[in-house]
């Protein structure tokens, strides 16, 4: 398989891709534009952005352009489906937490300070949001700001893998851990694909096999920092407008979609044990799902053991996986 | 002339500290989005129960969860063949 690696949306970006090595560079060159080109127009960290101009609208009307307005569509759509639990109207929350830029520049300047009582107050839900299907209108309510983040990383990745996909039957876009695979390279049946340790990133916790699709996964312990002492990451729990506590510290989801997998990893991460699996089956989406707690026990529901889990290719310790009954 | 600019300037000064306070002690007082908001009430809403599942690997807890314990992870082993090592992180 040919390879290139960039560094775009904050982290490292691996486009992969079999065949002649002159047709993966080709399809190499325009998913990198693709991805740069997109991650200018959805990043919350420029002010020329998109997405920035659209949050300054907030209180009139913005016409989007058809990417931006079908990413909120989805947004909104994810929002329904998840209870809540998935939502991009977070940003000052996100922002109050002390993640008001690049996670590169938090973690060289500080954090912005804890200035909870100026900035805490009543908001709007993104169900108050306007979306007019007609002319590609956004209307957000006075006061509320997007940030795409995931769903716009996982929609760019599987953007980018379908460019690539136009040169080659098999290849994936990796943008840092969150994935979109297309085809099957050649002598495998499924994607090897390895779950870092969230505890010790150096390490793996386990080796999955997945099929073409989406793999995202979502943590509390890789982007944090500490404000006024307190320690923070970037999990925002909607109820409660501050990062998230739960009993798990990643959750894996492969899904058809980057986007549903992007979207229901955080979910299923807010939502923690008692709220996963009714979240998971009534969302109507098909996708499976691994979460991690503080010990490293790995969970899931049957079908997620037995679909992601490569017991063959087991590191350490890990015990055979076989049914009770 | 001059005591009239004096005076505007210390007007302004003074109208400005007090707006300041009374803006900053009106917001520290105000709601929070959890207590005043009706939709956010209504994504707290309490999710249907769910029958539990058939347990797997020999454990399961109270959530119908399924899990298995790996507390030995190791170094990744090389890929034996030219697909690139995909690693799910999170990020």
């Amino acid at each position: 398989m040919e390879t290139l690696q960039l560094r775009a949306m904050n982290t490292d970006v691996l486009l992969a891709a079999e065949g002649q090595p002159d047709r993966p560079q080709s399809g190499f060159e325009q998913a990198r534009q693709f991805i740069q080109a997109s991650e200018s127009r959805f990043t919350r960290f420029s002010e020329q952005s998109e997405l920035s101009e659209l949050n300054r609208s907030a209180g009139g009307r913005f016409k989007a352009s058809s990417d931006l307005f079908s990413l909120v569509s989805l947004a909104r759509r994810f929002f329904h489906l998840t209870r809540g639990l998935f939502d991009p109207s977070i940003l000052p929350d996100l922002k109050r937490a002390g993640y008001d830029r690049s996670m590169d520049l938090v973690r060289q300047q500080g954090p912005a300070p804890l200035l909870e009582s100026l900035l805490a107050g009543e908001r709007s839900s993104l169900s108050e949001m306007d979306l007019d299907e007609a002319d590609h209108t956004i209307l957000l309510p006075y006061g509320m700001a997007l940030d795409l983040g995931g769903i716009a990383k996982g929609w760019i990745a599987e953007q980018a893998a379908l460019i690539l996909a136009r040169v080659s039957s098999a290849c994936a876009v990796d943008a840092g851990g969150d994935m979109f695979l297309i085809g099957l390279p050649a002598g495998l049946d499924q994607w090897p694909v390895e779950l870092e340790d969230p505890l010790q990133p150096e390490n793996t916790l386990t080796a999955l096999k997945v099929n073409p699709g989406a793999v995202a996964t979502s943590t509390v312990t890789k982007r944090v920092w500490k404000q006024a002492d307190q320690n923070r990451h970037h999990i925002i729990d909607p109820r409660t407008h501050a990062p998230a506590v739960s009993d798990w510290i990643s959750v894996t989801v492969t899904a058809p979609h980057a986007y549903e997998a992007e979207v229901f990893a955080k979910a299923l991460l807010i939502a923690g044990p008692q709220e996963a699996q009714g979240i998971a089956r009534n969302s109507g989406i098909q996708f499976s799902y691994l979460a991690v707690d503080q010990t490293r026990k790995i969970w899931g529901n049957q079908e997620s053991l037995e679909n992601l889990l490569d017991a063959g290719q087991n590191f350490g310790s890990m015990p055979a996986l076989l049914p009770m009954n | 002339m001059k005591l009239v600019k004096k005076l505007i300037r210390y007007w302004i000064a003074i109208a400005s500290v007090i707006s300041f306070l009374g803006g900053w002690v009106i917001l520290a007082h105000s709601p929070k989005p959890v207590q005043s908001t009706p939709s956010s009430a209504a994504q707290s809403v309490a999710l249907p129960t769910l029958p539990p599942i058939q347990a797997y690997g020999g454990s399961v807890n109270n959530n119908g969860l399924n899990f298995f314990s790996n507390n030995n992870s190791q170094s990744s082993p090389q890929p034996s063949s030219s697909v690139p090592m995909l690693r799910t992180r999170g990020s």
